[in-house]
């Protein structure tokens, strides 16, 4: 029980990621989780979200807070991602895109740019839905690695 | 922190919810996602995947009244609906649907058509608690 706490820290900075306190049933208010990016992260981060299912996008456009941009279609995505090449710094994509098979787009984008893919789901057996607390954690390691 | 007897009401609801197995972390993390920017997010969401998840259940429908029954399509239909479910913390909904993706599996016609109205009826179930929730919580937000 109690809370958990990822933090990332850089030099002279001590900026909370996130923090989830573990209480069911309890105040009225929800219990706030204050997504503290650091400056350098929020202006820097560009995302473009891929996912068909329009309330997958909509929270994921919520968590994530950088500068986002969504989209449900695997084809439209490409084609953005061609148009303007340097405008995103990782893509985030459900597996199962309208528009292509299954891993072409992570194939494309792979050929195509040298942007990082994160693929949200695995496949049918486990069920395409956003596990944000894997996210989270996927997250925070994908910030390091593009920080560092 | 005191409360008053609506917003203690709220939370009893709220705790009920996850109780009685209607929701389930994913719920949590919806609400951990609201802030001052966006007050009402978790309304939101439900909201959305109400209207999104009419049109898919529409999908199912349909290819249920198909012969013979493509249980291909079925089971991807109900892989997208689960996997929005799934999203707003709908626990019982989802396990619903994972019953039905086992008589797809097992190429159960009657196992379908069975099934699926008990994915239906779940999700009505919790929409109508959910509008419930929602409004007593806005009450006892105004009776602050």
């Amino acid at each position: 029980m109690g809370g958990e706490t990822h933090t990332i820290r850089r030099e002279g900075e001590v900026p909370e990621f996130w923090r989830k306190d573990n209480r069911l049933g309890g105040t009225n208010k929800p219990y706030k989780v204050n997504v503290v990016v650091s400056d350098q992260f929020s202006t820097g981060l560009k995302v473009l979200v891929v996912d068909d299912d329009v309330t997958r996008l909509r929270i994921l456009e919520q968590m994530l807070r950088y500068h986002v941009t969504t989209c449900s279609q695997a084809t439209i995505a490409l084609n953005i991602l061609r148009e303007k090449k340097d405008c995103f710094d990782i893509v985030l994509s459900d597996a199962r895109v309208p528009g292509m098979i299954d891993y072409k787009l992570l194939e494309h984008v792979g050929l195509e740019t040298d942007l990082p893919i994160i693929m949200m789901s695995a496949d049918g057996r486990t069920g395409a839905f956003v596990r944000i607390e894997a996210l989270k954690n996927i997250w925070q390691y994908v910030v390091r690695k593009i920080t560092l | 922190m005191e409360r008053n007897p609506l917003q203690r009401q709220v939370a009893y609801m709220r705790r009920s919810l996850f109780d009685q197995g209607y929701l389930d972390e994913q719920f949590v993390q919806l609400e951990d996602l609201q802030d001052d920017a966006n007050p009402n997010f978790v309304e939101e969401i439900v909201t959305l995947f109400y209207t999104d998840s009419a049109r898919l259940i529409h999908n199912i429908e349909q290819a249920l009244e198909s012969r013979p029954l493509d249980f291909i399509r079925l089971d991807d239909y109900m892989h997208q609906f689960k996997g929005s479910s799934s999203s707003i913390g709908a626990k019982k909904v989802k396990n619903e649907c994972t019953q039905f993706r086992e008589h797809c599996s097992a190429r159960s016609a009657e196992g379908c058509v069975r099934t699926f109205q008990q994915v239906k009826q779940e999700h009505t179930i919790l929409r109508r608690k959910l509008e419930t929730y929602f409004q007593l919580a806005r009450q006892a937000g105004l009776a602050n």
